[in-house]
């Protein structure tokens, strides 16, 4: 029996057998403690259905309202001012924007950013030497990945604030605008 | 009567051949209809109820999946209207209007990719914040984060098709960010371009790099990803 079997089966220690669970169902279940599940075919089904036909549905609506822009054919020899990136990539122009080793916001900060992605699930784990304790410490704040809660907001919402100036806030030369004028 | 009608379609040995299980009106032949299925053999039989809920999940991991089968359809119906030159790549997005619904293809297709890109950066941000990422599912959150990645490449690959304005600078503008990479920027650039500048050899590359070898990798770390959500357990548990 594994600990969360243990946890919910107590131990008599003066008794050398003991009762496990009744539970109502329609399976067999020996030795396992009663889980908390629902037959896949309809309960999932249903949802699944209902969100496959919603998206589907927004989408044609979107599709048959919104026309997906096409602008002049390509031209190398006229330069839109402002040139912008797909809007995904215009925080990271924006960034550029603030310094003049583009580098730094180019490549190495999202570098880090990746690296650091990839490596959260292994700093946010149970610590088992003195070194991941206090990496632990530092990079996600114990327990309560205080930290880490941080840090990540902070990643969230200064992405999102940089894409949304860098794509709706900008016009010529890269100056400030209000989109709306 | 029609319920008669039903179980004996249901019950004859055409349906029986094609479907193996009849009306699934116990929890036994609810199972077998899942695991006899080809399609549906990747779900479990039995689910966590609170994996159910919509308010845990926002079902964004199976909406970008979903958004991921979209595009695949409408990126290879596109792909018959479509020719990768610049001579012809443009004309060819005008000509799209005039075939019947074509403009509402592209209009998908373009939609649904913007789509992904929101949905796979939401899923992250829904598996961080419920802390799936625990042991044993650290390496999907990586596979799920390569997968974050290759979305992006295959937003940015097809960006520059259309081979207008819009496509060309803003591939120039993303490409020669990549060249400011110390020492081997430029190479990257060249790599990518397959020139100097965004010509011909770049868009004929991006093309191959949409439309075969980012959609092939991808479905390959999706299936992956998949796979591991079930081995680890099916969806991760409340904090």
């Amino acid at each position: 029996m594994d600990k969360d079997q243990e946890k919910t089966f107590i131990k008599d220690p003066n008794k050398t057998y003991g009762l496990m669970e009744m539970v109502d169902g329609t399976s067999p279940m020996v030795e396992k403690t009663p889980e908390d599940t629902v037959e896949t075919f309809p309960h999932y089904f249903i949802l699944l259905t209902i969100c496959t036909l919603a998206v589907t549905l927004c989408l044609f609506m979107i599709s048959l309202f919104f026309d997906a822009p096409l602008e002049d054919l390509a031209n190398p020899l006229v330069t839109p001012n402002p040139g912008k990136a797909p809007w995904y990539f215009t925080g990271i122009q924006e960034l550029i924007h603030y310094t003049d080793k583009p580098v730094i916001p180019g490549i190495i900060i999202p570098l880090c950013i990746i690296i650091w992605l990839f490596l959260i699930p292994y700093i946010d784990r149970e610590p088992r030497t003195q070194a991941g304790s206090f990496l632990n410490r530092v990079f996600i704040g114990g327990e309560k990945r205080k930290v880490l809660l941080v840090l990540f907001t902070v990643f969230i919402l200064g992405a999102l604030v940089l894409i949304v100036i860098g794509e709706l806030f900008r016009g010529e030369n890269w100056n400030f605008i209000l989109p709306w004028k | 009567m029609i319920k008669s009608l039903l179980r004996r379609v249901s019950d004859s040995s055409v349906w029986r051949s094609i479907f193996r299980t009849g009306i699934p009106d116990t929890d036994l032949k609810r199972s077998m209809l899942i695991f006899n299925n080809f399609f549906l053999h990747i779900f479990p039989a039995k689910m966590k109820r609170h994996g159910l809920r919509f308010s845990y999940t926002f079902c964004l991991g199976g909406i970008s999946c979903l958004l991921f089968i979209i595009l695949t359809v409408t990126g290879i119906l596109l792909m018959f209207l479509y020719t990768p030159s610049i001579e012809r790549a443009y004309f060819d997005m005008q000509a799209l209007a005039l075939v019947l619904n074509g403009k509402i293809l592209r209009n998908l297709h373009r939609w649904a990719a913007h789509g992904m890109v929101i949905t796979v950066f939401l899923h992250m941000v829904r598996v961080f914040y419920t802390r799936s990422y625990r042991p044993p599912r650290e390496f999907n959150w990586v596979i799920g984060i390569l997968l974050l990645i290759l979305t992006l490449a295959l937003s940015y690959t097809g960006y520059l098709l259309p081979w207008d304005q819009l496509a060309y600078w803003g591939i120039t503008v993303g490409t020669t960010i990549m060249a400011y990479t110390p020492f081997i920027g430029k190479h990257i650039r060249y790599f990518l371009l397959g020139a100097d500048e965004v010509g011909h050899e770049a868009l004929l590359r991006f093309y191959v790099l949409h439309c075969v070898v980012l959609p092939f990798s991808t479905a390959l770390l999706m299936a992956i990803h998949f796979w591991r959500v079930r081995k680890d357990g099916g969806i991760s548990g409340p904090l």
